[in-house]
């Protein structure tokens, strides 16, 4: 009886600590500089580097960016969601035109998505990546075809999105900073009475009277209330903060 | 400094305090309350590009030889129920007015699903271009749903989190914000239509 209670909490807490675990998202791979990604180890070495050259030239001609992606696993993960959480925490695509792709491979489910960023969902329809899923990855796939089932996708898929947008200008348009007002408040009661504290002392002992000027107090201004910081990323065609809302779409081989 | 100088002061700081405070918290409650609207408005857009997809769907279904008409019939009259539910913006603090929204599209996620299965009988159907064209797009759009729905709960989680905290629950009773109401998590989810490529 007692036991059965104990295995019981075991497994509960076994469940719990799974559940929390599961919302970290560990399984998503932390994002690099680079738009390739073979984790699966689908590709030769020499493939790999065509392939992101390719996406690269892409991604500095038309500001759209490419990512493939492959995993050993997903993690229990479902691959739309796999992929929309890669999307939204490595922000592909540039902020504001949403125009990311990616394209996920999974060895051990045998899974495709193509997941399609907010910008491109008018040029890259769900029917039209579903076709290039099922005609172009699919079955180049079953045949052990990857590289060519990878490189002819990404060919279809920058045909489609060609045109769609404008290389963008070097250099990511910072954040601006915002002052909290209970701050900006509190700052200014606190000037205000080191002010008039000096000015007290001042009147009164002129022990501090040729010291005055020194302890002036505006300095604390300094820098503090500059407007813009920067967007931060890595250098030369890093991750934009395009944003992504489930559209694409995906299969199996 | 005299004495009634310094209680000057300290009222003078604790009412600015207030005051600012105040304002800090109804700004950040207008934020979330608009950060919802318009997660809410993607939800709806999502269930409206839904809504849209059907007439296409029927007409491709029809072309098939004796499809049968119950299941047509059933999609449609979902259909027409659910665009008959609308929801404003202002009604997302009436959980009963989500739940008969959230009812009505439900519905027409189980009208829908129930399409895909009986069109299991009709291959040369399922091996048309049009149809896995419209199967796409249909799983697509529950694919938007679900992220919709999502970001929806999430920003309305955070929202009524503003609502119900000190201080911001004394600004929201006095300038009139009221809690939202979440998606429940649908029986039906786990039913959403599927695609097999096989």
């Amino acid at each position: 009886m007692r036991k059965a209670y104990f295995l019981r909490s075991v497994s509960i807490a076994a469940a719990l600590l799974v559940l929390v675990v599961g919302r970290v998202h560990a399984q998503v791979p932390a994002p690099s500089d680079r738009l390739v990604v073979d984790n699966g180890a689908f590709l030769e070495p020499v493939e790999e580097r065509a392939l992101e050259r390719k996406i690269r030239a892409y991604n500095d001609s038309t500001s759209t960016q490419i990512v493939v992606l492959t995993v050993e696993d997903l993690g229990g993960m479902d691959a739309q969601e796999f992929a929309l959480q890669v999307g939204r925490s490595w922000g592909v695509g540039q902020a504001g035109q949403n125009n990311g792709v990616i394209v996920l491979i999974s060895r051990a489910e045998r899974q495709i998505r193509i997941e399609v960023g907010y910008g491109l969902e008018g040029a890259l329809p769900d029917a039209l990546v579903s076709r290039i899923v099922r005609d172009t990855l699919t079955p180049a796939f079953r045949q052990g075809q990857f590289f060519a089932g990878i490189n002819a996708a990404v060919d279809l898929i920058m045909a489609a999105a060609a045109g769609e947008f404008e290389g963008l200008p070097e250099g990511n348009p910072g954040r601006s900073v915002r002052i909290d007002p209970v701050f900006l408040y509190l700052a200014f009661i606190f000037i205000f009475f080191i002010i008039s504290g000096i000015r007290n002392r001042g009147n009164g002992g002129g022990r501090y009277k040729k010291r005055r000027h020194a302890d002036m107090p505006i300095i604390f201004w300094g820098g503090g209330l500059s407007g813009r910081s920067s967007g931060g990323g890595f250098g030369g065609g890093g991750f934009g903060g395009g944003g992504f809302g489930g559209g694409g779409a995906g299969g199996s081989w | 400094m005299k004495p009634g100088l310094t209680v000057a002061a300290i009222v003078l700081v604790v009412v600015g305090l207030a005051f600012f405070a105040g304002v800090g918290s109804y700004n950040g409650l207008v934020r979330a309350d608009e950060a919802v609207v318009q997660r809410w408005a993607d939800v709806e857009t999502q269930y409206q590009r839904r809504a849209d997809l059907i007439p296409n769907l029927v007409n491709t279904v029809s072309g098939a030889a004796d499809f049968e008409q119950e299941t047509l019939t059933a999609v449609t009259e979902a259909r027409a129920r659910a665009t008959g539910v609308t929801l404003t913006a202002d009604d997302l603090s009436d959980p009963a007015q989500v739940e008969a929204f959230m009812a009505a599209q439900q519905q027409l996620s189980g009208a829908l699903g129930r399409l895909l299965v009986v069109s299991e009988n009709y291959p040369e159907l399922r091996a048309t271009e049009a149809f896995r064209d419209f199967q796409a797009q249909l799983e697509g759009t529950e694919n938007r749903i679900n992220v919709a729905r999502r970001d929806y709960n999430d920003a309305v989680a955070s929202y009524n989190g503003s609502v119900r905290q000190f201080p911001g629950s004394i600004i929201a009773s006095m300038t009139g914000f009221d809690r939202k109401t979440p998606f429940e998590a649908d029986k039906g989810a786990e039913d959403a239509p599927t695609v097999n490529f096989d």
